[in-house]
């Protein structure tokens, strides 16, 4: 299975949730933000490494730490060099060999962005609990249903005491999960591990076993 | 059946190819167009990627009944006399589900409809070292060490490659061991004039790379004597 981790906006948290993800689904996390990397670096061969044809996906996965990852390289030469289209080919051979891939898209809506959803089965919309950051989401979860990537869930980011669960699932059509606001997260992204590895019974780490167990579950209905 | 009108320039050592395939029958027709030219074809592009219905030889079109479509190409072959021929015409029968499945369902159609993200080549900063030119994505893993080293100024990173790229085309060309092997070096290389001129430079090479280590060497043993005995803090004081 192969899920895309994606949201119009940048810093609303797809590589948190992405990471947290692939811990709970036991799945490698994919960085595909060929151009603003934000998972752990490693200094073994990367994406551009791979999307340039210098190295094999499978050699590209590091393994070891708290999920297995294959980083993205941090320069624009390396970006520029990448050909966005082998990420398709380099997603399906790590899944093949990982079973359960976690890709993290980039922002925006150019290819880079709809690649991942292009390669992926299914997808999760990030979203922070403000009008705005929605209204990005709704556009990029148009182009996850063109490129045939159903949205199994939204999870909604950094949320307060009452989230707007109710009201973003009517304008998203996707069921949400609410991810609350935890210095605990965001310490344990800093140091590259899920928040499950430090904080196990915390309320953040039972929300994203919830989300990645209705995203084994099946796509929901849109 | 569709006719074909083709129209050559030579312009700049490219020859441009533009043709109107024509379909006066009152039927859509599926029509593949070859070029006969006796080299490689340079076809349009739409941020980067072929534009849909290209590879390597020519281009599928579907062209309606009683209309006409263009076709252009570029290509540094000479001229023909024509430059493009009909390889197949048919009419085209539109199955079920046929134009969402073909609609563009490929990584390159995606790329084609939402633009090439790959950074502008403005934006990669001069020196920035990236793979050398030389790396035909043949090489093995170990290709991603040797650009690896984020120390190095720009400019020697950017010397190190080049020597490095002659080095693999000599290696390239000594590990060969049939016609077939070798020629492939040779193709990877550029043409035989280029693995010459590599393989001439690779001595002044070893010599300017032995040159460079001894003065590396004595800079690095300055810098280590000098670095402890700077009285910093009195020289500021006296200024």
């Amino acid at each position: 299975m192969i899920v895309a981790v994606a949201g119009g906006k940048g810093g609303v948290g797809k590589s948190t949730v992405s990471l947290n993800l692939a811990a709970d689904l036991d799945a490698a996390v994919i960085d595909a933000d060929l151009g603003m990397a934000d998972l752990p670096e490693s200094h073994g061969p990367d994406l551009h490494d791979v999307l340039a044809g210098r190295a094999d996906p499978i050699e590209a996965v590091c393994e070891g730490g708290a999920v297995d990852i294959v980083p993205c390289g941090r320069t624009l030469a390396g970006a520029r060099a990448s050909d966005p289209a082998e990420l398709v080919d380099a997603v399906e051979a790590v899944a093949s060999a990982y079973e359960t891939v976690v890709i993290d898209c980039p922002a925006g809506m150019a290819a880079d962005a709809g690649l991942p959803l292009f390669a992926a089965d299914r997808c999760v919309l990030v979203a922070l609990p403000d009008a705005f950051a929605v209204a990005d989401v709704v556009r990029t979860r148009e182009l996850a249903r063109e490129l045939d990537a159903g949205v199994a869930r939204v999870a909604l980011n950094r949320t307060g005491p009452s989230p707007p669960t109710d009201r973003v699932e009517r304008v998203l059509g996707a069921p949400v999960t609410a991810i609350p606001d935890a210095a605990v997260v965001e310490q344990a992204q800093r140091s590259g591990v899920p928040v499950s590895n430090v904080a196990p019974d915390s309320s953040a780490a039972r929300r994203f076993e919830e989300l990645a167990a209705t995203v084994t579950a099946g796509i929901e209905a849109p | 059946m569709v006719e074909v009108e083709c129209r050559t320039r030579r312009e700049d050592g490219v020859t441009l190819v533009a043709a109107v395939v024509r379909n006066d029958t009152g039927v859509r027709r599926r029509v593949r167009i070859e070029h006969t030219l006796d080299g490689p074809t340079w076809p349009p592009r739409r941020h980067g990627v072929p534009v849909e219905g290209w590879d390597g030889n020519g281009y599928v079109t579907t062209v309606a009944a009683d209309s006409q479509t263009a076709v252009g190409f570029a290509s540094p072959a000479p001229p023909e006399s024509p430059s493009v021929r009909v390889a197949s015409d048919r009419r085209a029968i539109p199955k079920d589900g046929e134009r969402r499945q073909t609609a563009d369902a490929t990584a390159g159609g995606v790329i084609r409809r939402l633009g090439d993200p790959s950074p502008p080549v403005d934006a990669v900063p001069a020196g920035d070292p990236g793979p050398s030119a030389a790396d035909d994505g043949s090489g093995s893993a170990a290709a991603w060490r040797d650009t690896g080293d984020d120390a190095l100024p720009p400019p020697v990173a950017e010397w190190f490659q080049s020597v490095a790229s002659r080095l693999e085309t000599a290696e390239n060309c000594a590990d060969a061991t049939t016609l077939g092997e070798a020629t492939d070096a040779v193709d990877r290389a550029g043409s035989l004039g280029d693995v010459e001129s590599a393989v001439d430079r690779l001595e002044d090479d070893a010599a300017a790379l032995r040159a460079v280590e001894r003065r590396a060497e004595a800079l690095g043993g300055r810098i280590e004597r000098a670095a402890g005995s700077v009285p910093v803090t009195t020289l500021r004081a006296l200024s």
